[in-house]
């Protein structure tokens, strides 16, 4: 491990994490969206996250750095929950009883899902800042004896 | 008067203890990147244990059969992982703070040290 590694592995957290609130900037556009490509409704989508060991040279060289993990979204999927029944007789996409459905997409959940992506994220920039102020302390060895006086 | 004696016993203290701070902050890291994902369990090294092995010799270290195969200096402790813990926030911004502190104590313990040294060197600053 060196603090490279450690960067590269936030680095993950941070695209990971922008990624999600991609993804919640989605649900949040397509709340009111009743007819898609795919035909019917929007659905909302979720992101999954898992953890895959970091594949830099001196992990693959030396077994024991197997245990850091680096993250990435191992796919995104659709909620299967059922989509909300609206009744709007005048609306063109309206069944025969006056129902249009409605994404299953929750704005006070997405709005939640928002904040945890976002202080997720900023955990991440305190761990790069922590690399850095790390990897510039270990500059500073030698310094003092390397100045010729 | 051997060279060793200049460079004694602090020195690979201090430096082992830089070692296993660093192999930490990769394992913490590591942590708080997986923070949302489903069934990960948070990984730790105990920095007193992983010093003491490494300072009393008791850890296995990677025996070299060959002279050409790369050397491993130390080996740490099997980072553990408790299934039944999630992973915590607070807790893993906390002992990043506590590490990098760590860490940089370690450094500027060095540092006096190779003042010190200079000074000696320099005979009193002459």
């Amino acid at each position: 491990m060196d603090f490279l590694t450690a960067l590269h592995i936030s680095t993950t957290g941070l695209s990971a994490q922008r990624l999600r609130m991609n993804i919640v900037s989605t649900n949040l556009a397509n709340v009111h969206t009743t007819r898609t490509r795919a035909g019917g409704p929007y659905r909302r989508k979720l992101v999954v996250m898992e953890a895959v060991p970091t594949e830099d040279f001196e992990s693959i060289l030396r077994l024991q750095s197997e245990s850091l993990r680096r993250v990435r979204v191992g796919e995104i999927v659709e909620d299967t929950a059922p989509f909300k029944q609206m009744y709007s007789p005048g609306h063109p996409h309206a069944n025969k009883a006056g129902y249009v459905s409605m994404p299953n997409v929750d704005v006070v959940t997405e709005m939640a899902d928002m904040l945890i992506a976002r202080r997720s994220y900023e955990a991440n920039v305190t761990a790069i800042g922590a690399t850095k102020a790390m990897a510039l302390k270990a500059l500073e060895i030698g310094r003092s004896v390397l100045k010729v006086s | 008067m051997p060279i060793k004696s200049l460079f004694g016993k602090t020195f690979h203290a201090i430096e082992t203890s830089l070692d296993i701070a660093k192999e930490r902050h990769g394992l913490i890291t590591g942590n708080i990147a997986n923070l949302d994902t489903p069934g990960y369990s948070p990984k730790d090294i105990d920095f007193r244990d992983a010093l003491k092995d490494a300072l009393e010799g008791t850890s296995v270290d990677l025996f070299r059969t060959n002279p050409c195969h790369f050397g491993s200096k130390i080996s740490y402790p099997e980072p553990s992982s408790s299934s039944s813990d999630s992973i915590n926030i607070d807790k893993e911004m906390s002992k990043l703070a506590e590490n990098n502190l760590r860490y940089r104590t370690s450094v500027e313990v060095l540092l006096r040290k190779l003042s010190g040294l200079k000074y000696a060197i320099t005979e009193g600053g002459r």
